[in-house]
C-alpha cells in the first residue's frame, strides 16, 4: 500500500499525482472510501488510471469511480476526456462491449402480483423467449440494407418495427441514438456479427432482471419517475454484442498501426489511439456511434420481448401492466460533449468506460420529463443484494465531467469465485433469499454469485457521499436471467 | 514430467491464458486450444468440419491477437466450436491455418464463457532461454 503514493484530498478523494509512472500529463484521481480503496489496491488498476494519463490531450484528470477494478487499457471504472483540438480518441479507452448499459422499466405490479410461483413461471418463460447465452441468436434476422438502418437509427429502428413506443425513445440517453453513426465504416465482420444477435443477451455480466424497489431516498426525485415501494421494476444490462467486439478490434488494430506516424507513445498497447481530428480518429467515432446504436435497438428489442412475456404470462392488458421505461444509458461509450474546463466552454471528447454519465437537472440532454431532477442514473449491483437508482448532479458535472459510477466492480476474479462456490448451491442460497436465477452457461453462477463483487450499497455511498450523484432509490432482485 | 501446452489465468474481471510451444507455430496452436479450452469444454468438441483461413499482421503481438481473433469470429458467424487447429506456411507475421470443429450443438456442449474479445493488454510473446516459445494473453470475458 505504501507503494503507491496516493494523496487523500477527503474522506472520498483521492489523487495519484504526476510522476506514478513516467509521462503523466495531469493526476489521476480516484473516488473511493479507505475500505474500498483497500481493495483497489490489491490489483494493478491504479497503475491504469496513471498509464491514461500519459494519453495525448487529457484534461484535468484521469478519473476512476469506487467501483474500479483491473480492466485492460482503461480499467473499469474510468473516465477519460480529451480536447477535441489536440486529444486522442481511444477504442481501448471506450472497450469492447461499445454501448453495453442499462435499462429500466417500471411496471404498474407490485411485490403481491408475483408470488413464487408466479415469479418461477415468468422467470422460465423470460429464460424461454429471450435468446442468452455465448452465441446467442435472435429472432430478428437482418438483411444488409435493414442491418445498416439498425446501425444509423439505434432504438428508434426497432420501435418503428412495433418493438416499443415513442416515449421509450425520449427517455433514453442522447434518445437511443448517435448521430454521425457511419455503417460504411463498419467491417463487413462486424456486420456479420451483428447480423443474428439483435434481440440478444449474450453472456457474463449481463442479464435481465425483475425487481422491486425496496427502499426510497428521495421521494420527490422518485415521483417524478414514477417509482414508490414495494413497485416491481425490470433492469436490462447489456450491449452491442458481437458487433460491437468486432469494432473495436478492427479499429484496435487500425490505431495500434498508426501509432508510429502520429508519434504516440504508450504504455499499453491496449491504450491505443489517434488524433481525435485524424481520419482514424472521425472513422472509429463514426463506426462506433454505429455500434452504440446497434445497442440501443438490441436493448429496445429486448425490452419488447420482456413486455411479451409478462402479458401473456400475467395474463393481463398492457395497460395494466404499465411496463413503461425509465430510463437507457450507455456505461462504455465516448461522447462528444460542452464542457467547462478552468471557466471557459470546452469541446471534449469523454471516455467513459465502466462509468455512467450523471448530468444535472436543468441540462440541456435530460429528458423533459426529468429536468426538474437531473438524469436519472442507474447502477445494477450483484444479483443476490441489490441494485439504484441515482440522479446526476451539478457536482458530478463540474468534477467528473458528468460521470459516475456504473455498478458494482468485481472483487473475486472468476477461478476464486468458482473455488469459494465449490460444494454450494448459489441457485439454494439466492431461492431461499427469494431470488429465483436461471442461467445458460455452467459457470455462470458460481462465477457472478453475489461474493465476486463488491458490495454495490458501499459503491454508491461513496458516489452519493460525494456528491457526484444522488441516491434516489435501492432495487432488490426477484428473478433474474443470466447468459 | 511433461511441461503443460498452456495454463489459463484470470484476472479480477477477465481471463486469460499462458501458452508455450517449441516454434512459433506450435505456440500459436497451443494458443488456440488454450482459447477454446476456456470457452467450452473442448474435448467434446469433435473434429467433424474444417475451416481455412488466412493470418496477417504487421507484427508478432497483433499476428497472435488477429488468430485468436480469427477463432472467434468463426465461432460466432458459422455457429461452430473449434478444438483442433492446424498451421502451415508459417512465415513472420503471416501463416495459414485449418480449424476444426463442429456445430455448437447445446445437448453436449458445454458453454464455459463468452469472450468478447482477444486484448493487447499485458501481451507477452517471447522465447525463453530454454529455446521455447511463450505467449501470453488476457481476453475479455
Amino acid at each position: 500500500m505504501t507503494a503507491i503514493p496516493l494523496k487523500k484530498i477527503d474522506d472520498y478523494r483521492w489523487e495519484l499525482p504526476i510522476g506514478y509512472v513516467p509521462g503523466m500529463r495531469v493526476p489521476g484521481r480516484v473516488y473511493a472510501d479507505e475500505q474500498l480503496l483497500a481493495d483497489i489496491m490489491k490489483d494493478e488498476s491504479l497503475k491504469q488510471v496513471a498509464n491514461a494519463a500519459t494519453l495525448p490531450g487529457i484534461i484535468g484528470a484521469s478519473l476512476a469511480m469506487p467501483d474500479i477494478h483491473y480492466g485492460y487499457g482503461l480499467p473499469i471504472g474510468g473516465v477519460l476526456a480529451t480536447d477535441v483540438s489536440d486529444g486522442i480518441i481511444s477504442p481501448g479507452a471506450t472497450g469492447y462491449d461499445i454501448n453495453c448499459g442499462v435499462r429500466l422499466i417500471r411496471t404498474n405490479l407490485t411485490r403481491q402480483d408475483l408470488p413464487l410461483e408466479t415469479l418461477k413461471t415468468l422467470v422460465a418463460a423470460l429464460f424461454a423467449k429471450i435468446p442468452t447465452g455465448v452465441g446467442s441468436h435472435g429472432k430478428i434476422k437482418l438483411s444488409a440494407a435493414e442491418s445498416r438502418k439498425v446501425l444509423t437509427e439505434g432504438a428508434a429502428w426497432a420501435v418503428k418495427k412495433g418493438y416499443g413506443q415513442d416515449a421509450d425513445l425520449e427517455h433514453s440517453e442522447a434518445g437511443g441514438c448517435l448521430e454521425g453513426a457511419d455503417s460504411e465504416l463498419v467491417s463487413d465482420r462486424a456486420h456479420e456479427r451483428g447480423a443474428g444477435q439483435l434481440g440478444t443477451l449474450g453472456s457474463g455480466n449481463h442479464f435481465l432482471e425483475i425487481q422491486y424497489v425496496d427502499e426510497i431516498y428521495n421521494s420527490d426525485a422518485a415521483k417524478v419517475l414514477g417509482l414508490a415501494e414495494n413497485q416491481i421494476t425490470v433492469m436490462i444490462h447489456t450491449g452491442s454484442r458481437g458487433l460491437g467486439h468486432q469494432i473495436c478490434t478492427d479499429y484496435l488494430g487500425m490505431m495500434g498501426q498508426a501509432l508510429t506516424k502520429y508519434k504516440i507513445e504508450l504504455p499499453d498497447r491496449q491504450l491505443a489511439c489517434a488524433p481525435f481530428k485524424s481520419k482514424e480518429g472521425q472513422q472509429y467515432l463514426a463506426a462506433m456511434r454505429a455500434a452504440a446504436n446497434f445497442a440501443w435497438a438490441n436493448r429496445q428489442c429486448l425490452m419488447y420481448w420482456a413486455f411479451e412475456v409478462f402479458l401473456m404470462t400475467l395474463n393481463i392488458s398492457p395497460k395494466a401492466l404499465g411496463f413503461n421505461l425509465i430510463y437507457d444509458l450507455a456505461h462504455n461509450i465516448v461522447k462528444i460533449e460542452k464542457h467547462q474546463v478552468e471557466g471557459k466552454t470546452r469541446e471534449l471528447v469523454v471516455h467513459r468506460k465502466g462509468a455512467t454519465r450523471a448530468f444535472p437537472s436543468g441540462h440541456d440532454e435530460v429528458p423533459a420529463a426529468y429536468k426538474s431532477i437531473g438524469q436519472p442514473v442507474l447502477i445494477p449491483g450483484d444479483m443476490g443484494r441489490c441494485s439504484y437508482v441515482l440522479m446526476g448532479t451539478q457536482a458530478a458535472l463540474e468534477e467528473t465531467f458528468g460521470s459516475t459510477c456504473h455498478g458494482a466492480g468485481r472483487v473475486l476474479s472468476r477461478h476464486q469465485a468458482i473455488k469459494q462456490a465449490k460444494g454450494r448451491s448459489i441457485y439454494r442460497e439466492l431461492e431461499d433469499k427469494g431470488i429465483i436465477i436461471k442461467t445458460a452457461g455452467r459457470e455462470t453462477l458460481a462465477e457472478e454469485m453475489p461474493e465476486a463483487y463488491k458490495d454495490v450499497s458501499q459503491v454508491v455511498e461513496v458516489v452519493h457521499q460525494a456528491g457526484i450523484s444522488g441516491k434516489v432509490a435501492r432495487l432488490r432482485p426477484l428473478g433474474v436471467i443470466k447468459g | 514430467m511433461k511441461t503443460p501446452n498452456f495454463e489459463i489465468i484470470s484476472t479480477t474481471a477477465d481471463m486469460g491464458f499462458i501458452a508455450w510451444g517449441e516454434s512459433p507455430s506450435d505456440l500459436f496452436v497451443h494458443a488456440a486450444e488454450a482459447l477454446s479450452q476456456i470457452i467450452t469444454v473442448s474435448q467434446k468438441v469433435h473434429p467433424n468440419e474444417s475451416v481455412s483461413v488466412k493470418i496477417e499482421a504487421h507484427d508478432w503481438p497483433e499476428l497472435a491477437v488477429n488468430w485468436l481473433s480469427e477463432i472467434l469470429y468463426w465461432q460466432e458467424v458459422a455457429g461452430m466450436f473449434f478444438s483442433r487447429f492446424e498451421i502451415t506456411d508459417f512465415a513472420e507475421y503471416h501463416f495459414q491455418a485449418r480449424l476444426w470443429g463442429e456445430e455448437f450443438d447445446p445437448t453436449r456442449h458445454e458453454i464455459l464463457h463468452e469472450v468478447k474479445a482477444i486484448t493487447y493488454h499485458g501481451l507477452e510473446l517471447l522465447q525463453e532461454e530454454s529455446g521455447r516459445w511463450r505467449l501470453k494473453i488476457i481476453v475479455d470475458i
